[in-house]
């Protein structure tokens, strides 16, 4: 068993959301095999990469980033047998603790994304 | 339309994984209405009553808490799920499980889905597994 500590903050000015935004959560996860580190690979327009198979009940944290700065590529974020549910554009990451019984699968739309990926499985 | 600063940063030791584990990620947000700031919700067994997302044709970036607490505030075991919508007919489906203290943040558009027509595309819910959880949430949507 091994320990990954997330921390989450979000800023936000008075004058955009008429008080301060200031958001700052933290937890440490207790996580163990299967996982994988900080990874990156291309993925093309139309192109598929199930991070994660639909398997047992459980979550798995997933961290993914669109590491594209520039251009039209964007990620869909999908479970492994393809519902769409989120749209990742340039430079923008998520924190998602995936329902392991869906999976998790990646597809590329607009153009060739770097994709910056890691997750870890719930103990 | 207003700025987030939305960060993420991840920690790990060397001990547990051969070379310490150090990610930091910044990413400025640019948003707009409709958005709900930090709020909290007693979720309960009933996700069709905890719509956190409106049926709009907007993408949104999400923010979910299980805060480990019930309605009593008592301490809570139960899973804190957050369903979608997989069709146009109302069938939901779990999509994240959180646990106690943990959280999520994600962009949301269910596809880009057009919520015409009363379609149910676009909606986000919250399910307790039993009893009760207090949810914490915020989204913003993004401008466009």
């Amino acid at each position: 068993m091994a320990t990954i500590t997330t921390k989450l903050t979000v800023t936000g000015s008075a004058a955009d959301y008429g008080a301060a935004l200031a958001l700052s959560v933290s937890d440490n996860l207790q996580v163990t095999a299967p996982s994988k580190g900080i990874s990156r690979f291309d993925l093309a327009v139309g192109g598929n990469s199930v991070l994660l198979a639909a398997g047992d009940a459980g979550t798995t944290f997933l961290y993914v980033k669109n590491n594209n700065t520039t251009g039209s590529g964007s990620i869909q974020i999908e479970t492994a047998g393809g519902t769409d549910y989120g749209t990742i554009e340039n430079g923008e990451w998520g924190w998602i603790p995936i329902d392991t019984a869906v999976g998790c699968r990646l597809t590329g739309a607009g153009a060739i994304v770097e994709v910056e990926y890691a997750f870890w499985s719930r103990t | 339309m207003g700025q987030l600063t939305s960060r993420l940063t991840l920690t790990g030791s060397s001990a547990d994984y051969g070379a310490a584990v150090a990610l930091s990620t910044t990413k400025l947000l640019s948003v707009q209405k409709p958005f709900i700031g930090l709020s909290k919700e007693v979720v309960t067994t009933t996700g069709a009553n905890h719509i956190i997302l409106p049926n709009l044709d907007a993408r949104r970036f999400v923010y979910v808490k299980h805060t480990g607490l019930d309605s009593t505030g008592a301490a809570t075991i139960a899973d804190l799920h957050v369903e979608t919508y997989t069709d146009n007919t109302g069938s939901d489906q779990a999509i994240m499980i959180l646990k106690t203290g943990e959280f999520a943040f994600f962009p949301f558009d269910n596809g880009l889905a057009d919520p015409a027509n009363g379609d149910d595309d676009n909606k986000l819910q919250l399910q307790a597994t039993s009893g009760t959880i207090v949810a914490e949430y915020s989204y913003y949507t993004v401008a466009s």
